[in-house]
Parts: C-alpha cells; structure tokens; sequence
C-alpha cells in the first residue's frame, strides 16, 4: 500500500541528498582526522606549488645578477633564506586549513545528524505498519 | 512597493516553473558576455576573435558548472596573450595558476564573484559584487572577489602596455618578465581596491550575521561607506589620482544594484521544481515536487509594508481588532 506520510519523508530526504546533503553526506564517511588531514595535506601540496612559482619567478627575475655574479653569489644563504619563507608560510596555512576544514566538517556533520533522524523516523513508520 | 513585491513572486513563480531552461540561459550569457569583453579588449589572436568560436564555446558552457566559464575565460586570456608574447603568456598564465590554487583551496563556489568582479570594474560599479557576496556567502567570499580583482588589473595593464610587451626576442626576455611582474604586483591601484573589496566583503558578512532588525540593509549601507573610505584612504596614501565624483556615484549606484538584488533575488527563497527518484522494498517512485509558492512570501509582504513608514497593513488589522472587540463587547 502507499503510505502518504512516508513518501512525504522520503521526498524531503532524497531532496536533501540531491542537494545540500550531497557534500555533508559525502564528508561525515570520513573520520574527522582524516578528513581534516587530507585537506591540510592538499593545502600543503598547493601551498608548495605556489611558493615555487612564486619564487621560480622571483629567481627568474634575477637571472642576470646571477650569471654576472656567479661566484660571488651566496646560493647556499639563498636557498636557506627561502626554505624559511616557505615554512612560516606553509605553517601559517596549515593553521588555518586545520581550523576552515574542522568548521566544515562539524558543520556537515550538524547537517546528517537532521537527516539521520528522518532515517530512524522512516524506520519507525515502516515498523508500525 | 506592492507593485514591486508582485513583480518579486512573479519572478519566483517564473523560476520555480522554468528553472531547468533558466539557469543553463543565464550560463550562456554570462560566459558570452566574459567572452566578448575578453576579445574586446585583448583580442590579439584573430581566429579566437570571432562570434563563432564564442558562440560555441559559451553554448558548451551552459551546460557545464560556472567555474568552468573561469577556466575557458583564464585559458582564452593567456591565448591571445601567447599571441602577443609568450614571456606576457607565460608571467599570466602563472599568476592564474596561483590565483586557482589560492580560489579551488578556499572557496570553490565562488565562481561568479571571480567572473563578476572583472565585469563590475569595467563597468565603472565596482562594488557591486563585493556587497553582494557578503550577503550571499562567507568571509571566504573575499578570496574570490580578491582574485576577480587581480584579474581586472593584469589584463588592464597588459592591454595598456601591449606595445612595449609585444614580440620580444629571448634575451630581453628576463627584463620583460621583470617588468610585468613589479607592472603588476606593484600597481597601487590594484591593492587598495583588493583591500577595499576584501574589507566590504567581510564588513557585510559580518553585519548581515547579527540579529537586529533590517541587518542586511544595515550591511549593504556600512558596506558601501567603508569602501569608499578605503578608497580614499589609499587615494590619499598612494596618490591614486581617481575621480572623486566617479567614485561617489559607483559607489552610490552599485548601492542601489545590491539592494535590488538583494530585494529580488537574495531575500527570497528561490525553490525550484525538482525530480526525485528513490525506491522502497515495494516501488519505484518518481516523484515531481513543486514548491508551493504561497507560503512563506506574505510574511515578508506584511514586514516590507510596514517597513515602509505607512503602516497600512499594521493600522488596518488594529481597526478590526478594535472592531472585532466592539462588537464581542456589545
């Protein structure tokens, strides 16, 4: 027999899936470590890839310094001065993935929890026919 | 007022029915638009500098999501630049792979505030868009509209120094590089308005966030004061040279645009119809859900009203309390 009432709920709940809940389903798989891990190790990866643009163009611009002033220039101090630029960056962004992504998933996880109680609500109706 | 507010649930009611043509519609007007201005201005490589490759590229992009007008729009801008220079390519063509790994990080959804900035600024409303992405997303929204901004400048200045840029053999090629990037990243105008459009941003967000009444309008007015402080802040500090009565009035009739989004688009709630499927151990179900449009919007009706100063809906539903209680009296 059709049930209005349950196919009300399951509209409302297959809506949510297509929709909103498509991405907070999709994170609260993931246990908060993870999902916060694998953001900060994708912000990392990011962060590098545009500290060596940065610097490739930075370098780049001083192409011909370097090549006048091959042996007089400190390569060594360079690359150290650069290595620590990179860190405190790195640092400061990792920071804050850390604190965006835990917002988020404790956002999505608010979110589930509304749907998993229509879950158990379903369940109820399904008992009690 | 009531006009207005008709015109609004006509809008809504017009979406809820047609939204499946309407958004693929708006796409591909959106990416023709970015497409055209781009040619407009840079449009150095000719066979890229005709309707029909516009045409068909923004016809493709109706149907895909809008962060993929920005890409086709970033990789379009570095090929009429390869036309000119490929050392001017190539110094682009990094700054949008860094402005990509900075937006795709932060804030994905963003895609029109990236693509509408450019657009505003050209149009002389420059904060237009700030305004309205702090009403409608987050303090991230800053990112985007930062990153449209820096769009706008680079191409500007590319297109106001194409002769000195144009076709230079590989030896002075370290020097071009070295004089588009300090062109670039040392354009004061160019940081004051990311300043600008990044403190609007997050000043309005922050705003439309507390609970007081008309909060949103209260944002959108703060919103467009700090910005023109900021502006003439860094007008003072870096001697911009801008025109002061330009400023004022963008600033004023990029006012007047974010309220009426805001009135039209952003205060109401656009459902759309939508097309379910599921299953149960019994059926299949496909389901049409049609928003009932009636609801929630007499409310608002009633609010705005009032708002308004004339009180007719408050005065007259008092005169039938009174009546009613005459009458209960009697």
């Amino acid at each position: 027999m059709l049930n209005e009432e349950r196919i009300k709920l399951m509209t409302r709940m297959a809506s949510f899936e297509e929709n909103e809940g498509k991405k907070s389903i999709s994170i609260t798989e993931y246990f908060r470590s993870d999902y916060v891990g694998f953001h900060m190790l994708k912000t990392a990866v990011s962060v590098t890839l545009a500290f060596v643009l940065i610097v490739g163009i930075r370098l780049f611009c001083r192409l011909d310094e370097f090549i006048s002033e091959f042996y007089e220039t400190d390569f060594v101090g360079l690359a150290e001065g650069y290595l620590r630029e990179y860190l405190v960056v790195l640092l400061i962004y990792l920071l804050f993935a850390y604190i965006l992504y835990s917002y988020r998933y404790t956002q999505a996880h608010r979110d589930v929890k509304i749907y998993q109680k229509a879950l158990k609500k379903l369940r109820s109706l399904y008992e009690r026919q | 007022m009531a006009n207005l507010l008709l015109v609004r649930n006509q809008l809504k009611e017009f979406y809820a029915k047609y939204e499946v043509f309407i958004t693929p519609a708006l796409r591909f007007l959106l990416a023709l638009i970015t497409y055209t201005v781009i040619n407009k201005n840079i449009g150095y490589m000719e066979a890229l500098d005709s309707p029909v490759p516009v045409i068909v590229i923004a016809l493709v992009n109706s149907i895909l999501p809008v962060n993929a007008i920005m890409v086709f729009a970033a990789g379009l801008t570095v090929l009429h630049l390869y036309k000119l220079s490929l050392v001017c390519a190539g110094v682009v063509l990094i700054l949008f792979v860094l402005l990509f790994l900075m937006y795709f990080r932060f804030s994905p959804k963003d895609g029109l505030g990236v693509l509408l900035t450019p657009l505003a600024c050209a149009l002389n409303i420059p904060a237009t868009v700030p305004l309205v992405s702090g009403l409608r997303g987050n303090i991230l929204s800053s990112v985007s509209v930062a990153c449209g901004a820096i769009v706008y400048y680079t191409v500007g200045y590319v297109k106001d120094n194409n002769a000195s840029l144009a076709g230079a053999d590989i030896e002075s090629a370290v020097n071009q590089v070295r004089v588009l990037v300090n062109g670039i990243i040392g354009n004061r105008s160019m940081r004051v308005t990311v300043a600008a459009f990044m403190v609007t941003v997050i000043v309005v967000y922050l705003i439309r966030r507390l609970s007081i009444n008309y909060s949103r309008i209260i944002a959108l007015a703060t919103g467009s004061i700090v910005n023109v402080i900021i502006f003439l802040a860094g007008d003072f500090i870096y001697d911009l040279q801008m025109n002061l009565i330009f400023l004022l009035l963008g600033a004023i009739v990029s006012f007047a645009i974010a309220y009426a989004i805001e009135f039209f688009f952003l205060a109401v709630d656009y459902t759309r119809t939508e097309y379910l499927q599921f299953e149960d151990d019994e059926y299949y179900y496909y389901v049409k859900a049609v928003p009932k449009l009636s609801v929630s919007a007499p409310e608002k009706t009633v609010k705005k009203i009032s708002s308004a100063g004339r009180g007719t809906v408050d005065s007259r539903v008092r005169s039938f309390e009174r009546t009613e209680r005459r009458r209960t009296d009697s």
